[in-house]
């Protein structure tokens, strides 16, 4: 089976079709429209010609395909055309249907024959069926509408149409077969029906359809009477009752002829709204076995005398039938008069004449299944739910079923839109639920339109031609201090100047255009409120300008920058003022204390001295402490001589030492049998005490009993002392860290108020350029203040630290190792330059392998140590030291005392570093407010500017200063300053901090010219002609007025110079020239 | 035997003087520390370290520095060496940028210039405890 190419019998013409759709409602098929473009079209091989649709257009848009004016040329040219004429034709020319054969004959048509007769045979075709095959249902088939529908859409029932041909094609074939003259003759079938090109198709006989319709157009159009023709009988026997087969039921009352039970198995159905379910129903019928015998079914409501060419169509269905039945009687009439005997010999004399024309497979007909035509694809349930969506159909509620589509249900609708047959838009569902979408979205749209005007921070107003306030937002109304614009005029907020400002803008904007400008307005309180005003004009629907909208954007407080930023700067000077005279302070304590760290260096190697001066004492005592034996150094330390003291054996330990701690000592030493080394102050001969160190140890006999205790005793007076007096300076010193973290914790805070300053003055341009400048600042203050609090806590900490070890440490150690030792010192903190990083660790690498070399143990600890004490070379003389049982010890202790002067370094460093920042702010922030030119010094002022951009300069520009010697000039420097400053800001940003930055000072003419060149990428030649004018900026909105350099132009031709410049790629110079005089 | 290295990287030498004696001071021999004056010789002196077997723990950067700013320094750093904890010590810095390393190179913490020496070891401590 192959998709069949049908031919074309119903069109749309698209100029008149409006698409409405009502053909679809009318089709049984509905799928051979497409209903998804601007104008339905046909589907010409789904299309059973039912004809439906031609009445049901009022557009006019469906037209058909018909032969008669084919018939008609083909008989002029003297074509043989046999006609043959369907029983329909009696209702159509009531009266007059021999009149319309003595027309044709007269036109030149050779013969006409009667379908009648043709439907006669019909009906023993079906009975020999029915008593041959006794087959469980027959379906008629003179209606070709409902034989193609079955072969396209119901392949199921092919096998149970009644295997016999129509009426037309018995007529034919009877022609073909019996009527030698005419055999060969061309067929014109006259008929009301469209549905018959399908059967000539199929079959291959008949030539021309020919339409009631187009007959009678014709005789109008050409004014032809039929009455003026003679009535001519048809060229075949006469027919009896089959005169009825046009009529619904006509078949049935044939048959009931020969079998009169057979109406009680038979339905008679007709009419396109029931008879297409009747035949979806069938299959299942026939399977269950309810179907009847015979289907006696017709497409047409009124049978074929209402085909859809007909011209009784509209005629009440009494009159149509009114003629069929009175030729059915005079056709019986005729048979009857034949005869003159009863019915049956009526029935006898038809069956002879039909006998001689029927036989037996003559009249046999095939059907073909054309079901590959209806290519359609059904959805799944899934795709189905999809195209519902499409619909927005979500639930079963919104399955209507309107019909308003055409296609009677939702389901067929979705089917045709899945088919690509149909769209969405035409569902009335659909639409309305669009309609109520966009009814909300113009409301929504409505109310954010409201929200934005009600919330903007902006004034929104509009006014009508005469300026009268016709709409405010609360925004403008709380600017303007109003709660009511009733009856009020823009001009009502206006002074003079401002409305006629107000007057020009609104004359110029009646063309239609947006304009923006500045406008004073004043508030009811009195208040003068700057706005940037954008107009734009509004007209009506005729064009004529209606009023215009406005948006307000508040700058009062950009106009009262100005007034505030003066008032910042004086601030910002006292403050710096402050702070540089506390950090001179600072720098002159610190200075102070570096002197008290030098005096105690110099102390230590007094100390030292002392150290090895010292004699010990030894006393040796019984078990329980009483004194047995004494050496002259113990008699030495205390005044007395040898003899002297001898009267002291015999007493107790306690007794000679009086202080409580030897008591103490005896005691615990007794208990626990072990050394202890305590301190104690101990009476001399002269009454006075000296502070001795006593190393009690107990001698224990095999038993574990104490029989001796020996006490060694070493004078520690003078390290007490200076222990005394070291603790002292470390608490001053201590004091003194306090003291200068709390300064820096106020130069932090101060930091923290320049910078809160900064943030309220960012607006300004030139508070812009202070801004970053004192980002700069923090930087360069925050980095020596760091150094600074770690310096002074590890200069602290190792103080603390070696005052407990070093008696120790340097009784520990030998005389020459002491040599070693204060070596080591020297060399450490001997001036040397200072290294980077990298360099220092090329000299640890060295090191390291030297010490490796010499077998030192832990080189890389040494190397370390040795380096961070500066100490990078000639280690020779130190190999002993380090090689030495107390190695470790005796460097760190030299790595911690030379660490303090290293320490002292660095805060000095540091303090120098932030002194002179704070002085370059200083003279960077003096501001003179006497108003009168004084003599001053060009290049210090730019020398300021360079400084605090140290930190931006530092990385990546190189300065190139080509300065001449220039007299001190007369001119406002703070202001020259800020000339400068924007100047180099400007050459920075352009080579974004990398670059050369080369500064011309020199005097020509008595001119004093001042040139800076960077080496960016230049200033594009579009906007050269605009940099100077106020208000142009290309930096970000937010990051800069644009009133830079205007007010850098200013304040040179307030000096009476001109400042120019020359851009081009890789070399931007701006050039002051200003007068010496 | 693998050393562990705090390395701390900053442009000015009395920065990394003062820092190197202070953390030496407090935690003694427990690690060695190596110092460098910008991004690229922190890069070299951390692959010589890491080629001689060395273990390093800890970096401490600043973040203005010539060439390549801090947050930039510890997100390469991050990308070769996960596991080394980052610290920031500056006298300032733009937020952007710490955010930007917290984000990309898991900062450990901002110190701000002038820092006390509690700060300083708390976070050297919290940031061994990490590891």
């Amino acid at each position: 089976m192959v998709n069949k190419e049908l031919i074309k019998i119903i069109d749309v013409d698209k100029e008149k079709c409006v698409n409405c759709h009502v053909c679809i409602n009318a089709c049984p098929v509905k799928y051979c429209n497409d209903g998804s473009g601007e104008s339905v079209t046909v589907n010409k091989n789904l299309c059973i010609a039912c004809g439906h649709c031609l009445s049901a257009c009022t557009h006019d848009a469906r037209y058909y395909f018909d032969d008669f004016d084919l018939f008609m040329s083909d008989l002029k040219k003297g074509e043989k055309i046999a006609l043959i004429v369907a029983p329909s034709v009696a209702a159509n020319f009531p009266g007059k249907f021999l009149q319309l054969n003595g027309w044709f004959k007269s036109i030149g048509v050779d013969v006409i024959f009667d379908v009648s007769f043709g439907a006669e045979l019909t009906v023993p075709s079906y009975i020999n069926h029915i008593k041959k095959n006794n087959p469980q249902t027959v379906i008629a088939q003179p209606c070709a509408a409902i034989v193609t529908y079955i072969e396209i859409f119901k392949p199921e029932l092919i096998s149970f149409l009644a295997p016999a041909d129509s009426p037309m094609l018995h007529t034919i074939k009877m022609i073909k077969t019996f009527y030698e003259a005419y055999k060969n003759h061309k067929i014109a079938v006259i008929s009301p029906c469209l549905a018959k090109k399908r059967e000539f198709e199929e079959t291959g006989l008949g030539e021309y359809n020919v339409s009631y319709k187009s007959i009678d157009k014709y005789l109008k159009n050409n004014n032809i009477s039929l009455n003026k023709f003679d009535k001519v009988d048809y060229d075949n026997p006469p027919a009896e009752r089959a005169v009825l087969f046009s009529s619904p039921g006509g078949l049935l009352q044939t048959a009931e002829r020969w079998i009169p039970e057979i109406r009680n198995k038979t339905r008679k159905i007709e009419g396109i709204h029931t008879i297409y379910d009747y035949l979806d129903n069938l299959p299942r019928m026939i399977l269950e076995r309810k179907s009847p015998l015979l289907v006696d079914c017709l497409n047409c409501e009124k049978g074929c005398n209402g085909g859809p060419l007909t011209l009784a169509k509209d005629k009440p269905v009494d009159e149509i039938e009114y003629y069929i039945s009175k030729r059915n009687e005079d056709m019986r009439q005729y048979y009857s008069n034949l005869s003159s005997k009863e019915n049956k010999e009526n029935v006898k004399l038809i069956e002879e004449e039909i006998n001689k024309y029927w036989k037996e497979g003559l009249y046999d007909r095939e059907y073909e299944n054309l079901s590959e035509n209806f290519n359609l694809d059904t959805p799944n349930p899934y795709e189905l739910q999809e195209i519902y969506r499409k619909m927005h159909k979500y639930t079963e509620a919104d399955i209507y079923n309107c019909s308003s589509c055409g296609y009677g249900r939702c389901d067929k609708m979705a089917f045709a839109i899945f088919n690509g047959l149909n769209r969405p838009e035409n569902c009335h569902f659909y639409l309305s639920s669009e309609g109520e979408i966009a009814h909300r979205e113009t409301e929504e749209s409505q109310k954010h339109l409201q929200n934005i005007l009600n919330t903007m921070i902006e004034g929104f107003l509009q006014i009508d031609n005469k300026v009268r306030l016709v709409d405010v937002n609360p925004a403008l109304k709380q600017l303007l201090k109003i709660d009511s614009f009733e009856g009020k005029t823009l001009y009502d907020f206006l002074n003079e100047d401002n409305k006629k400002i107000l007057s020009q803008q609104i004359a110029l904007r009646s063309q239609n255009k947006n304009s923006t400008y500045e406008l004073m307005l004043t508030a009811s309180d009195g208040n003068e409120v700057y706005c940037i005003v954008n107009a734009t004009p509004l007209f009506d629907k005729q064009g004529e300008k209606s009023g215009s909208f406005a948006i307000l954007t508040d700058i009062t407080d950009r106009r009262k920058a100005e007034i505030e930023l003066q008032n910042s700067r004086d601030e910002l000077e006292r403050r710096v003022i402050e702070r540089t005279q506390e950090l001179s302070e600072m720098v002159e304590e610190l200075k102070v204390s570096n002197d008290v760290i030098e005096t105690y260096n110099l102390e230590l190697e007094n100390l030292s001295i002392v150290a090895s001066k010292t004699y010990n004492g030894v006393l040796i005592m019984d078990h329980a402490g009483i004194l047995e034996w004494y050496n002259h150094g113990y008699t030495n330390m205390f005044g007395y001589s040898y003899d002297e003291y001898l009267i002291n054996k015999g007493k107790s330990f306690t007794t000679i030492l009086t202080d409580h701690s030897a008591s103490e000592a005896l005691v615990k030493c007794t208990s626990t049998k072990q050394t202890l080394i305590f301190e104690s102050p101990c009476p001399t001969k002269n009454r006075s005490f000296i502070w001795a160190q006593i190393t009690l140890t107990p001698i224990l006999d095999d038993a574990g009993d104490i029989t001796k205790l020996v006490a060694i005793c070493s004078d520690i007076s003078e390290l007490k002392a200076a222990e005394e007096e070291i603790h002292v300076q470390n608490e001053e010193i201590t004091a003194q860290r306090d003291s200068i973290e709390e300064r820096a914790r106020e130069l932090t805070e101060a930091l923290d108020q320049l910078q809160k300053s900064q943030e309220k003055l960012i607006e300004s341009e030139k508070m812009v350029a202070l801004g970053q400048l004192i980002s700069g600042v923090a930087h360069e203050i925050n980095t020596p203040l760091g150094a600074i609090r770690s310096s002074v806590g590890n200069i602290s900490n190792t103080l603390q630290q070696i005052l407990t070890k070093l008696p120790d440490f340097f009784r520990m150690i030998t005389e020459t190792e002491k040599n070693d030792f204060f070596m080591l010192l020297e060399k450490s903190i001997e001036n040397k330059p200072a290294l980077t990083s990298k360099e220092e660790r090329t000299h640890k690498r060295k090191l390291v392998h030297i010490l490796e070399e010499n077998n030192i143990s832990t080189p890389d600890e040494f190397a370390d140590t040795l380096v961070d004490m500066c100490i990078y070379e000639d280690i020779t003389p130190f190999f002993e030291l380090l090689k030495s049982k107390e190695s470790i010890q005796i460097l760190q202790m030299a790595y911690k005392l030379s660490g303090l002067l290293r320490s002292s370094q660095t805060i000095n460093t540091a303090a120098d570093r932030a002194s002179k920042i704070v002085f370059a702010l200083k003279n960077f922030a003096h501001y003179d407010n006497s108003g009168e030119m004084i003599k001053s010094d060009i290049i210090n002022g730019i020398e300021t500017i360079l400084t605090l951009y140290y930190n931006q300069l530092k990385h990546g520009v190189t300065v190139v200063r080509n300065y001449e010697e220039i007299p001190m000039i007369l001119c406002y420097p703070d202001e020259l300053n800020q000339v400068w400053t924007n100047l180099i800001h400007n050459a920075l940003q352009a080579m974004e901090n990398k670059g050369t930055l080369t500064i011309d000072v020199y005097i020509k003419n008595d001119n004093l010219i001042v040139s800076f060149t960077d080496s960016g990428k230049g200033i594009p030649p579009e906007i050269q002609n605009k940099i100077f004018n106020p208000f142009f900026t290309t930096k970000p909105q937010g990051e800069g007025s644009g009133l830079g350099l205007d007010i850098v132009r200013r304040i040179v031709e307030k000096h009476k110079g001109t400042i120019s410049f020359n851009s081009e790629p890789g070399k931007t110079t701006f050039t002051t020239i200003m007068s010496v005089n | 035997m693998s050393k562990n290295v705090i390395l701390c990287v900053d442009d000015e030498k009395i920065i990394l003087d003062s820092l190197k004696t202070q953390l030496k001071e407090k935690f003694g021999n427990d690690f060695s520390y190596e110092t460098a004056e910008n991004a690229n010789d922190a890069e070299e002196v951390l692959n010589e370290l890491t080629t001689e077997g060395c273990n390093v723990l800890i970096i401490v950067s600043d973040w203005l520095m010539p060439g390549i700013k801090g947050d930039e320094f510890l997100i390469n750093i991050h990308k070769k060496f996960p596991g080394i904890v980052k610290i920031m010590l500056t006298g300032q810095a733009k937020e952007e940028a710490i955010e930007r390393a917290v984000k990309e190179a898991n900062l450990h913490k901002c110190l701000h210039k002038p820092w006390t020496a509690d700060e300083l070891f708390e976070t050297i401590k919290s940031g061994i405890h990490k590891l």
